[in-house]
Order: C-alpha cells, then sequence, then structure tokens
C-alpha cells in the first residue's frame, strides 16, 4: 500500500473487504490506542483492556465479513460500539469474551508487565484521546495527536504519516479549527 | 507499540488475509474454491492444524466412501458427563430410539436421520444426524474431526449444551418444529460471521416433532411447494435440502416450540421469522377425528384447524410470597474471577441457604435466583438451580455471578423462585411463586 496515510477509515474497510490485510493493519495502527484508552476507561484494568480491544478487532474484521459498515469520516464511533458490546457481553459471562477471536482462530497472547505498563501510560490521555477523536477526521487526529500529545517534529510524522510536513502542518491546523469551532458552538 | 499489540495486528492481518483471499481470487474459481476450503478448516469448531497430513475428503470422496467408512472417535459431549438428576438428564436406555426416517443428502453418502430419546428428568429431545450402519453420527469433513474423513457416533446423552448439532428438547405433551437454513454436511450450524464456506457445502435443515395428530407437512422448495408425511406417532419430520441461494448462507436457524396440552393437540407456531425461503414449512396438516385440516397455507387440506386462544404471559407482580426464610453468605472471590467481572477486589460471591417447599421432579419446574439492585430496582442477574430438589430439602447454592461490597450491589437484594422452566411456562395457572427474599446487607462472611 503507498501513501496509505491519507487514506480514509472507509476506503481501508473496503480495500481490507477487497483482501488487502495491511488495510486492516493499517486501520487497527490508527485506532487501536483510542479503543484501549476507551476500554481503560470503563474496566480500569489493563489486562481486561487489553484483552477487549484484541476482541473488538476480532470482532470488527467479523463485521466487515459480514457486511461492511457504513463508514462516513472516522470508523472510532463504529469500534466504540463493538467495544462497548463486548464490554457487556463480557459483564453478563463473568469472563472476558473471546468469541469472535475463537471464530477466527486466533491464539491467546500472554500480556506481560511491559505491555500492563504501557497501557497505564495511555490512560491519562484518556478522555483528551476520546474527546478529540470524536471530532476530528481520522487523519487530523492522527496528526494533531503526533505532533501536540507525543511532541513529535514535524518531519518524524511526515515519515511516518508518508506525507510532507507541509502535509501534516495543514493536517494540525485543520484540527485546532475544528476544535475551536465546536468549542464556540458550544459557548 | 508493544509486544502485545503488534502480535494481535500480526494475527488480525493473517485473519483478514484468510477471510477475504477468496475475494481477490474470484477470477479464479479453482483459487476460490481452494481458499474456502483452507478458509473453513480453520473457522470451524476442533480447528484442524494445517498440516500437508490432513485429508480433506470432497463431497464426492464421502459418497464414493459411504459403503466403508471407517469409524471415529465418538461425538464428545459439550457438556460434560450428564447425570440423571440434573440438566436435560440421562437417557432412558429403553425409550430411546433411532426412527426408520431417512432422508437422502443431496450429493449422496450417508443419509440423515432421527434419534428420538427420552430422558430422566422427563424430556423428549429429538437428535439428527447422518444415518451409518443403523447408528446416528457426524462425518469428519468441513473441519470437523480434522477433517478425518470418518464416521463419528452421536451419543444419545449428546443433548445439553451444545449448539453445535440439531438438537431439540421439550416436554412430552409438547411440539416444535425447528428450521436451521445453513448447517453443515454433518447438521451443525455454521456461524453466521466468519469465512464463507462454498454454498454447496451447505444444508438447510428443518425437522420438529408436531404430535400424534400430524399427518404432513408442506414446505417450500426452489420449484414451489412440497408435501411430504411424518411418522406415525410422534409427527417426526426430516427435509434437507441444499442451499439453493448464496444470499441464506449466514441466515440464522430458528425453533418455536408449542404450548404442553393434555390434550394432545397444541401446534408450535409455524412463523420462524424466516421468511419464505427455500425449505421453510409453509402449512402442518393434523387429523383431529374425522376433521383432517390445516395450520398455515398451501397444504392439501383446505379445513383450517380449530386453534385455541394463545396463552397470555403470566404477570410478574401478584405472585404469592412464601417468606421462608433465606440465608447468605459472603464467600471470597478471587481477585481473577473480581477482574473479570469488572469488580474492584475484594468482592464475593453469595452461598444461598433456603427450605424448599415444592419438590422438582423434571425439567418442568425449577428454582431460580433473582438478583435486584435497590440503587436501580431493576433485575441484575438470575440463575436457576437446573436439578431435581425434593421437598423440604435444605438447599444450599454458590451464587454464579460476584458482588462487590462497595458498589451498588452492596443494596443488592437476591429473591428464590419456584417457576415453571421457560419449556413450560406456557402453561395456563402456572404462576411462579417468590419462596424466599434477602438483602447482601444482612449476608454473614
Amino acid at each position: 500500500m503507498a501513501n496509505d496515510a491519507g487514506v480514509s477509515d472507509g476506503e481501508l474497510v473496503r480495500r481490507t473487504l477487497d483482501g488487502d490485510s495491511a488495510a486492516f493493519g493499517l486501520l487497527y495502527e490508527r485506532w487501536h490506542e483510542f479503543v484501549l484508552a476507551f476500554l481503560l476507561k470503563r474496566t480500569r484494568d489493563p489486562e481486561v483492556s487489553m484483552d477487549l480491544m484484541a476482541e473488538t478487532f476480532a470482532g470488527a474484521l467479523l463485521s466487515i465479513a459480514d457486511g461492511p459498515p457504513a463508514i462516513d469520516g472516522s470508523a472510532a464511533p463504529w469500534l466504540l460500539t463493538i467495544a462497548r458490546n463486548a464490554m457487556v457481553d463480557s459483564y453478563r459471562r463473568g469472563a472476558v469474551e473471546h468469541a469472535a477471536r475463537r471464530r477466527l482462530a486466533l491464539d491467546p497472547v500472554a500480556i506481560d508487565d511491559r505491555d500492563i505498563e504501557r497501557v497505564l501510560e495511555l490512560s491519562a490521555e484518556t478522555d483528551m484521546l476520546i474527546t478529540l477523536a470524536a471530532q476530528l477526521p481520522a487523519e487530523q487526529f492522527e496528526a494533531l495527536r503526533a505532533r501536540v500529545l507525543d511532541e513529535r517534529d514535524y518531519g518524524d510524522i511526515a515519515r511516518q504519516l508518508d506525507c510532507s510536513p507541509a502535509v501534516v502542518r495543514k493536517r494540525v491546523s485543520r484540527a485546532i479549527a475544528t476544535l475551536r469551532r465546536a468549542t464556540e458552538a458550544r459557548a | 507499540m508493544s509486544e502485545f499489540e503488534s502480535i494481535i495486528k500480526a494475527q488480525l492481518e493473517g485473519a483478514a488475509e484468510t477471510l477475504f483471499r477468496p475475494v481477490r481470487a474470484a477470477s479464479s474459481a479453482e483459487a476460490l474454491e481452494a481458499t474456502n476450503r483452507a478458509g473453513a478448516r480453520r473457522r470451524r469448531r476442533r480447528n484442524a492444524p494445517l498440516i500437508a497430513a490432513v485429508v480433506v475428503l470432497a463431497g464426492g470422496a464421502i459418497a464414493a466412501a459411504a459403503t466403508g467408512l471407517l469409524t471415529g472417535s465418538p461425538v464428545p459431549n459439550p457438556a460434560g458427563a450428564p447425570v440423571p438428576y440434573a440438566g436435560y438428564g440421562v437417557p432412558v436406555a429403553a425409550d430411546s430410539k433411532l426412527l426408520s426416517l431417512r432422508v437422502a443428502d443431496p450429493e449422496g453418502g450417508p443419509p440423515w436421520g432421527m434419534r428420538i430419546v427420552r430422558t430422566t428428568r422427563g424430556l423428549v429431545c429429538a437428535q439428527v444426524g447422518r444415518v451409518y450402519r443403523g447408528q446416528l453420527g457426524q462425518l469428519g469433513i468441513d473441519g470437523v474431526f480434522h477433517n478425518d474423513g470418518r464416521f463419528h457416533l452421536l451419543g444419545s446423552d449428546v443433548l445439553f449444551g451444545t449448539s453445535e448439532a440439531e438438537i431439540q428438547c421439550v416436554l412430552p405433551s409438547q411440539s416444535f418444529l425447528s428450521q436451521n437454513p445453513s448447517a453443515d454436511r454433518s447438521g451443525d450450524p455454521v456461524p453466521s460471521e466468519g469465512v464463507r464456506p462454498p454454498t454447496r457445502e451447505l444444508r438447510s435443515i428443518s425437522y420438529g416433532l408436531l404430535g400424534p395428530h400430524a399427518t404432513s407437512v408442506t414446505y417450500t422448495t426452489s420449484s414451489g411447494l412440497l408435501t411430504t408425511p411424518v411418522s406415525p406417532g410422534m409427527g417426526a419430520y426430516l427435509i434437507v435440502q441444499p442451499v439453493a441461494q448464496a444470499g441464506l448462507q449466514f441466515s440464522h436457524g430458528s425453533t418455536t416450540i408449542g404450548p404442553p396440552s393434555k390434550r394432545g393437540f397444541a401446534p408450535p407456531p409455524l412463523d420462524l421469522g424466516l421468511g419464505r425461503d427455500a425449505n421453510t414449512i409453509a402449512a402442518v396438516t393434523y387429523r383431529l377425528g374425522s376433521l383432517t385440516c390445516a395450520i398455515g397455507s398451501g397444504a392439501p387440506a383446505r379445513t383450517p384447524c380449530p386453534t385455541s386462544r394463545p396463552p397470555l404471559p403470566l404477570p410478574r407482580t401478584g405472585a404469592q410470597n412464601l417468606h421462608e426464610p433465606l440465608h447468605l453468605k459472603l464467600v471470597k472471590d478471587t481477585p481473577r474471577a473480581c477482574r473479570a467481572a469488572f469488580l474492584n477486589d475484594p468482592c464475593y460471591q453469595v452461598l444461598l441457604e433456603f427450605r424448599a417447599p415444592y419438590a422438582v421432579t423434571s425439567a418442568a419446574h425449577e428454582y431460580s435466583v433473582e438478583t435486584r439492585a435497590d440503587c436501580s430496582n431493576k433485575p441484575v442477574a438470575s440463575w436457576s438451580l437446573e436439578r431435581d430438589v425434593k421437598r423440604g430439602e435444605t438447599v444450599k447454592e454458590l451464587s454464579n455471578s460476584s458482588f462487590s461490597p462497595s458498589a451498588c450491589s452492596a443494596t443488592e437484594t437476591l429473591q428464590v423462585r419456584f417457576q415453571p422452566t421457560y419449556l413450560a411456562e406456557a402453561r395456563s395457572g402456572q404462576r411462579p411463586v417468590i419462596v424466599a427474599t434477602a438483602s447482601l446487607r444482612n449476608a454473614s462472611r
């Protein structure tokens, strides 16, 4: 996949359905931290959150197979719905749901202390990430998070997102403008 | 990205590759077929390891081998070893029999058949599978039993806790009809999500027990309505058709159960909510004394059968309350169980103790426990004992969910009820009885 960074979430879902498995990998890269943060906020348990995050994306894959979702803009609402359902199902069962992974024949993955530390690092950003992601297109959210939250320079972000630094600047600028408009509207 | 996150990503990409590769290779029918087979192996239960030694028997091979199949290990009981006094009970050997009903499979091989099993807890169960040398079983194809191509006996005790075979249990005075529009070639339902198996490997299976008054069923096919007689006595029928439409591959199955009736005529509702796709039961013909009549449309008999008024749903309020004593004791749960229930450690299970005012001698009745939180006044959870109980017996039962003393559940109330099971709840005049109620606040430790 060339120049993937500018591809919309909906396009990644379509490419996945067309047999491009790397497209789903990119969708995972884009959103798994966000889903993890969402789950951690609610479960307050890193291990449970990680397990449910894996279940969420396995469920998303099966959801695409069953009939691709209509994604207009960000995939976040779709993924959060799946995550919430996995969480509720797990609560009812009294154990972390793993039906989707079982259907896909995915082996359980052990979670070690370093994994847990990394998830806990995410917890501080949880509220901000969720707020931002709900309001911004995926590419703007990605650029803004890399620049503002991760404090990376434009050149570094551009290399990761496979675009020019000027494009990154423009996305960050648009993201800030979008958030400002949203804030003014609420006021 | 941590190692865990990286491994999950790699797993998901691998699964996506398996799931959607057929679409990419659609220009080559051969590639599509090969991929579908591989996907099916990966998808199905008791997944076969993807090794070269695996023998995948295509339909023709099974048909050819039908006269000399090897026998493999029996179908395991997913519920573990059954006991006579709990769950569905165990088969009463003298009352279990393989019906003479045989239905050819669309691609040949062992025919389909049905066994009727009566259990120690008063149930009548129908099992559907393939019949080979007079025995009911499943075939080692479609990813099942490592695709070993052998015949695997389906024991008469494989009844409870399985959703992987065509098995339905009802009370003796009940009738039912069941349909699964997308089962595999052993009768196991194909998951509604996941890899798309080739349509030709799927079967649409319809079966049921319609009672002694039923004489025939009329069902839809791709070429119109057909009518076939049912087995005399129990009114058993079994229809197996190929799945003609690709869109039906992921249709869910459905079962309707008639109300218990001492009169012997209590037909199940015909509407399975599956639409009028192939293999749907459109009508059932009955003989009631000198009257030949039908329920549904399209049957040879034009006279509609008399129908009784459907029972009203039982009210949940106004139930008789016995106010028996109920003792609760908190039993500390493991930290792992607390985490799994999203509760802080420590959390607790509850040991309930009460005297049973009524006996439970069959699967028609049960004691159930319902928990209700004062802060929301909504039922939170419920579970059933699902076992026989002697009248006057002191019942000790550990809750199957956990509670936190610091959360809303600290105010939770547990209520023990004696009630008909879901099978018998439509029986008129049978209301739940509240046996005992107690609050977690008063639980001992």
